[in-house]
């Protein structure tokens, strides 16, 4: 068997322990399941109020992941989809608003298809969001009086990607606020046999 | 007790439509196990066994008798993310009436935003000693909702509504049949399902001999 240069062998070791560290974040896991607003915090419960006055009954979740879990509260608002993700003790942490890609500034769209298609033989848009993060006074300000200082914008995209003569799998990329690349990983779905066969 | 409401909803408003025309009911388990391939390809051997619980005519088939057993099995690629392609060859055990069968079939999962809806298209050629071949054409639309959250996780359970209009041709004679199955189901693990499901099955709409039969199905999925 052939042996690795020392370096190469590194590399290859590094990129397998750390798949972030070259812009491919492990397989996504996550497990959501529904809650009651009365379980959920009550910052939580305010800032929200505050941000968005006319909402009325928000379905809220609480999301496990990997390395702890959160809260979040998904609505339709203004005719737009919302997702509003707060910490364990009701902070909040992002707003997501989901939009059409052809929304986004231009410059945003160039920089995302031109990554997509340099990393992937084919490649399809199927959702994105915009991903808003920041002070809590700042992202309220935000919603209801639309001042966007000192925010930090990103955008999540959900698309479906072909490297090789493979079918292609779904993926979901994170990109900064010009549109460059920060990192995706692969969304492993349940089977579908029951639906099909 | 609140995963079995809809169930048990579903028998009751079925029974009535039972009173007007040939009708049996029983018990349908099935299994279907998927072995995937590269690139996409896969294997699945299915096995659909109908056993009869209650026949309300004065029939010779009796109660709790066997009514047919089918075996499956289908080579499939997926096409992209969203769609797949599968041919299947199917045996039926039934008594006298034993049938082969060519299937080929065109499916489309999409992801909304809470729900996963397939569509299928099938068409299918069946030979029975005896009888001219039965050509058929199948539409399925199937949804899977689950009952918390936004998406369907290991140890979560799930809502499932399918319905499938059944166009057939034999001998010259145009036939449709109807199935609605509306059910619950748990996601076991990231490769295996169990479904419990009420499956209403109408057919002869044209010809004489209008039949329901309604089965509770329970259903084991597995992938691999």
């Amino acid at each position: 068997m052939p042996r690795l240069p020392a370096l190469t062998l590194r590399i290859v070791v590094l990129a397998a322990l750390f798949p972030a560290a070259y812009g491919q974040a492990p397989d996504k896991f996550e497990r959501e399941t529904d809650v009651k607003a009365s379980a959920v915090p009550e910052p939580a419960r305010r800032w929200l109020a505050d941000a968005f006055e006319s909402l009325r009954s928000p379905r809220w979740s609480r999301e496990i992941y990997e390395s702890g879990y959160s809260y979040e509260a998904k609505f339709r608002w203004r005719s737009q989809y919302y997702s509003v993700e707060f910490g364990p003790d009701g902070a909040i942490q992002d707003v997501e608003v989901e939009t059409e890609f052809t929304d986004l500034p231009a410059s945003v769209q160039r920089n995302v298809l031109d990554y997509l298609s340099s990393a992937y033989r084919r490649h399809d848009i199927r959702r994105v969001q915009v991903q808003y993060s920041g002070e809590p006074d700042d992202l309220e300000d935000f919603f209801d009086e639309n001042e966007r200082d000192d925010l930090i914008v990103r955008y999540e995209i959900e698309y479906t990607a072909k490297i090789d003569s493979g079918p292609g799998h779904y993926r979901e990329g994170l990109f900064d606020e010009a549109g460059r690349h920060l990192q995706s990983r692969r969304v492993i779905l349940p089977p579908v046999d029951n639906l099909i066969f | 007790m609140n995963r079995a409401r809809p169930l048990l909803i579903a028998l009751l408003l079925l029974s009535p439509v039972a009173n007007c025309a040939e009708f049996f009911t029983g018990l349908f388990p099935e299994a279907a196990i998927t072995r995937r391939l590269e690139n996409g390809r896969s294997l699945t051997f299915k096995v659909e066994h109908q056993q009869i619980a209650y026949d309300r005519d004065d029939d010779p088939r009796g109660q709790f008798t066997r009514y047919r057993t089918d075996w499956m099995a289908f080579y499939g690629a997926k096409i992209s993310p969203s769609n797949s392609v599968a041919v299947g060859v199917f045996h039926r055990i039934q008594g006298g009436e034993n049938a082969n069968r060519f299937i080929q079939q065109f499916a489309s999962v999409m992801r909304l935003r809470r729900m996963r809806l397939a569509h299928r298209v099938r068409t299918d050629q069946t030979f029975t000693d005896g009888e001219d071949v039965e050509l058929r054409l199948r539409y399925r639309l199937a949804a899977e909702l689950p009952l918390s959250g936004t998406s369907l996780e290991p140890g979560e359970n799930y809502l499932m509504v399918s319905n499938e209009p059944i166009f057939s041709l034999q001998s010259g004679d145009f036939e449709i049949e109807n199935r609605l199955v509306l059910g619950v189901g748990r996601l076991l693990s990231r490769d295996q399902k169990l479904e419990v499901s009420i499956d209403h099955r109408t057919d002869k709409y044209i010809q004489d001999g209008f039949r329901h039969r309604l089965w509770l199905k329970v259903g084991y999925f597995m992938s691999f």
